[in-house]
């Protein structure tokens, strides 16, 4: 039984718990999560590794091996997917109505075909679409909204640089069509500049395309770049949740702050002298933002000062 | 990618003199007298003779250069001298024990390539099922049986049954069989004597299917363990996550990923069932390798054994370096 | 002592432990070891055991399975079980030879190739290329013509074939290492090469070498005991008691005698099956991903 109210829900757990069994015994990952989004929302769940948080993510995009153990409910895009220890409805949102951006895209492509094989297969399983040539066609715009050219499709995943392949992953995760995007730590081995760039491109998703965007990540300081609400859990459990510039500007819970000074001292750590297009001190800038990564304007201030900062242009 | 082909090339060719080189310290540093262990360790009053023969053949009267020289000479040529067991050329000796045996070898790998990867796959889809169990079970069983033991009981069985498919053809077609290629099948058809063919087949059939138990099962089992392996790599959660089929999960995402191993497996698993095929074609009395070593070791012709070592190592090194290629076509990751 | 992962083969061989199947294979392999021990006392008969053609033996003569003898006597009149119990110690002593052989050999090599690199690299793994896809049969018979044939020439003949298998494994096991830290700050702190060889590269590739020579122990048996079998299928000194010459010998009366080379493969079976259980289970359970309870969730 799904209400009407739920469908206008995009991702909705109630008391959700999510463990893994090895040898007999089972270990809670997730434990009593309870967490509501509306279509066209965004959240960011934001924790250390070990947290559960990969799990969470992987269950609201359908992915829940028969290995894992459940108890709770969630529905996602009106599809009641866990009931109590069942999982009921996973195949059926899976690649249909959410997608999930992986935590390591060079080794989600498949080794042995070329990208545009790659599309073709998913387009097809999940859209129909049956003709090689309308396959690259719909393969070329994807990759048109993530800044690739069609040279990408004959090219096989290992001649791709880490940007590209992350990039090509985010393109395939729109190709099903979803509403709902699970990104799970999209700028984990990625350098500064193209970091900068791929927040903003799956920001996009949800600022523009107006997607439901759900992003899983240890870096707080990107959450506010991408995302308008903030969970923050610790082991399996939610800690601290609001709206992400209220949580960032006063954090309530002793380990969401903690985050915050480790996200800033792992900025101040970070090479000062890589250049990028945008603000100089991006790197290192605790309050960085997506508008840094444009160059900003020299502000004048009255009583001869100036400053270069986005920060106080707004 | 060419350079790469080139490379290989070249260390075929290496491998070769490699491989000359082996037999030259097989014929040349033999323990004791070189010259009357490739004479046959002859006895009797015309056995110094015959040592006398050999050393000139071996040409152990000339300084160490010419002697490698002439040696790697005649071995390219194909010159390999008569052999004592046969009394015929050791070349067309060797030649057409060859053919018997890589017709038997062919037909075996023919029906167990198909064999074991379908199996392989069945049982990886079904993984825990009552047939995997049952399928698992027998494969294990199967390959721990010997090939030859397998033969001597098949025999046996034919034997109370009254039937005896021995030999590679029917006494009453030789007078009338012409060797042309050498493989029966393909001679009976040129003769286009469809019976002939269906008697050649049909002795064919009962050696191959028992050389093809231990490759066919084999690969199944590996098949069926890295299919299973590979279903949790990221790439295949990942297709899975973006709503690939289940069809095109296993075919192109899984067996994709096990094919080019499993190709590989074939290969090396060739230079064992090829003893097996020497093994089970002298249960069957049929001619080959297998007749080749058995008749040499019987009257000590060493000419006769050292050429079956060099054709037969000869083959396996070229299949290795095919197999070396194919896997390279199959993994576009660069790996050399 | 640096190990990579110090606990992870016991793991691993308490998870085998869980399974029936590697039990099973167990149990048979030591009652067989049991037998091949024992095989002087168990043996009713055991200088027939050993070849011996006695007196009792030459007044029997050939007869099929009874409650004397449950597996017949052979053309010389020997008693089969007795045969083929003692014929187990020199299958398995033959096979555990060439294990031996060919992992010292190839691990010594194997190792040397890829920590040293260079020079000794390109020479062994061309020697690995060289070696992997002789067949051993051809080399057995050469060999037995050249220094006569007998158990070491087989044994010798499969060593001489199967250490490049595991050479090459070993040597793409050390030269992943070569790089790592550890590897790099013992040579640092000055140890010899040799030491560090010994000490710190050998130690982490041996594990997965064995583990693979354990898997292959069944075809071992098996290719041994092909030879054996063709040697055996034209031996006049019919004497050599292992399984696969016995088989070798009985065929030539299978019509009549069929008992002679039916049981010596029975047991040569059963052998080769508890090798390939314990294998089995030890290759599946090495992998982490297949321990997980399996089934197509997609």
């Amino acid at each position: 039984m799904v209400l009407a109210q739920e469908s206008r829900t995009a991702v909705l757990a109630e008391s959700l718990s999510l463990g893994y069994e090895d040898m007999g015994a089972v270990f809670w990952a997730v434990r009593g999560v309870s967490l509501e989004l509306p279509r066209g929302g965004s959240l960011c769940i934001v924790g250390e590794s070990g947290s559960g948080k990969t799990t969470l993510g992987n269950a609201i995009a359908g992915i829940i091996p028969p290995y894992v153990r459940t108890d709770g409910r969630l529905v996602v895009g009106g599809v009641e997917v866990v009931r109590g220890s069942r999982v009921v409805g996973a195949d059926r949102i899976r690649g249909r109505v959410v997608t999930r951006i992986p935590q390591n895209p060079a080794a989600s492509l498949n080794p042995y075909l070329r990208v545009g094989e790659i599309f073709y297969d998913v387009l097809r399983d999940s859209r129909g679409i049956g003709s090689r040539s309308e396959s690259r066609g719909e393969a070329r715009r994807l990759l048109s909204l993530v800044g690739l050219e069609e040279e990408v499709l004959d090219m096989y995943p290992h001649e791709l640089s880490g940007g590209m392949s992350q990039r090509v992953a985010i393109a395939l995760s729109l190709a099903p069509g979803p509403s709902i995007v699970v990104a799970d730590e999209p700028t984990s081995n990625l350098d500064a500049y193209l970091r900068g760039y791929i927040v903003r491109l799956i920001g996009d998703l949800n600022r523009r395309l107006g997607m439901t965007l759900v992003v899983i990540t240890h870096d707080i300081s990107v959450a506010e770049l991408m995302c308008g609400d903030l969970s923050v859990v610790f082991l399996g459990e939610i800690v601290e949740r609001g709206s992400v510039s209220e949580v960032l500007r006063k954090p309530l819970h002793p380990y969401t702050s903690e985050l915050i000074e480790a996200s800033v001292l792992e900025r101040a750590g970070r090479k000062s002298g890589m250049r990028t297009e945008g603000c100089a001190y991006y790197a290192r800038c605790p309050h960085a933002g997506g508008e840094c990564l444009k160059p900003p304007p020299m502000l004048r201030l009255g009583d001869g000062r100036e400053v270069r900062c986005w920060r106080l242009a707004r | 990618m060419v350079g790469y082909y080139v490379r290989r090339a070249l260390l075929g060719l290496t491998l070769i003199l490699g491989l000359i080189a082996l037999v030259y310290l097989f014929v040349y540093v033999a323990p004791g007298n070189p010259a009357y262990v490739w004479a046959g360790k002859p006895r009797g009053p015309k056995a110094a003779e015959a040592i006398e023969l050999a050393a000139r053949e071996l040409g152990l009267d000339q300084p160490l250069h010419i002697q490698v020289a002439s040696f790697v000479c005649r071995f390219l040529t194909g010159s390999w001298g008569a052999s004592v067991a046969f009394k015929r050329p050791v070349a067309e000796v060797v030649l057409g024990a060859f053919k018997a045996t890589t017709e038997l070898l062919l037909l075996s790998y023919a029906i167990s390539i198909p064999l074991g990867l379908y199996l392989g796959i069945f049982m990886a889809l079904r993984r825990g099922s009552a047939a995997d169990k049952v399928l698992k079970f027998l494969s294990s069983l199967l390959a721990s049986i010997p090939r030859f033991w397998l033969a001597v009981v098949v025999i046996f069985a034919f034997y109370l049954i009254g039937f005896q498919p021995l030999g590679r053809i029917d006494p009453r077609y030789l007078a009338e069989f012409r060797e042309v290629t050498g493989f029966y099948l393909l001679d009976a058809l040129l003769m286009s004597r469809p019976d002939a063919f269906l008697d050649v087949l049909a002795r064919l059939i009962p050696p191959a299917l028992i050389v093809a138990v231990y490759p066919t099962f084999y690969v199944a089992k590996y098949v069926r363990f890295a299919l299973s392996e590979k279903l949790y790599e990221d790439y295949v959660v990942e297709a899975i996550s973006l709503g690939v089929s289940r069809r095109t999960l296993v075919m192109r995402y899984s067996l994709r990923g096990v094919l080019p191993a499993a190709f590989q497996l074939f290969g090396i698993n060739l230079v064992y069932s090829f003893v097996d095929a020497a093994v089970v074609e002298t249960v069957f009395m049929r001619e080959g390798i297998g007749r080749v070593l058995v008749e040499g070791l019987l009257r000590s012709d060493y000419p006769l054994i050292v050429a079956a070592f060099f054709t037969v190592s000869l083959v396996m090194l070229a299949v290795n370096s095919a197999v070396d290629l194919v896997q390279k076509k199959l993994e576009p990751r660069v790996r050399v | 002592m640096s190990r990579a992962r110090p606990s992870g083969e016991r793991e691993t061989l308490r998870r085998c432990w869980r399974r029936r199947s590697f039990r099973a294979g167990v149990a048979i392999l030591v009652a067989l070891a049991l037998v091949a021990v024992l095989s002087p006392v168990l043996a009713p008969y055991p200088d027939e055991g050993e070849g011996l053609v006695t007196d009792a033996a030459r007044l029997r003569g050939p007869l099929p399975p009874s409650a004397a003898h449950p597996f017949g006597t052979d053309v010389f009149g020997r008693d089969v079980l007795s045969r083929v119990l003692v014929g187990s110690r020199y299958s398995l002593l033959q096979t555990v030879l060439v294990m031996v052989g060919s992992l010292a050999l190839g691990v010594f090599l194997g190792v040397l190739a890829g920590y040293l690199g260079g020079v000794p690299e390109a020479l062994i793994s061309y020697a690995v290329e060289l070696f992997l896809p002789l067949p051993p049969v051809v080399v057995a018979a050469a060999l037995s013509v050249v220094i006569g044939p007998g158990m070491l020439t087989v044994a010798l003949s499969l060593v001489l074939t199967w250490w490049a298998w595991y050479a090459r494994i070993a040597h793409v096991q050390s030269r992943e290492l070569r790089d790592l830290d550890f590897v790099k700050v013992s040579e640092a702190l000055g140890f010899g090469k040799i030491h560090v060889a010994l000490h710190h590269v050998l130690p982490n590739v041996a594990p997965k070498v064995v583990v693979q020579s354990v898997l292959d122990s069944a075809s071992v048996l098996l290719e041994i005991s092909s030879i054996n079998f063709l040697i055996g299928s034209v031996a006049t000194a019919f004497d050599a008691p292992d399984w696969g010459t016995m088989i070798g010998y009985g065929f030539r009366y299978i019509t009549t005698y069929w008992w002679m080379s039916f049981f010596p493969g029975l047991f040569l079976t059963l052998a080769a099956f508890g090798f390939i259980l314990v294998g089995d289970a030890l290759s599946e359970e090495s992998s982490p991903s297949l321990r997980r309870r399996w089934w197509l969730w997609f």
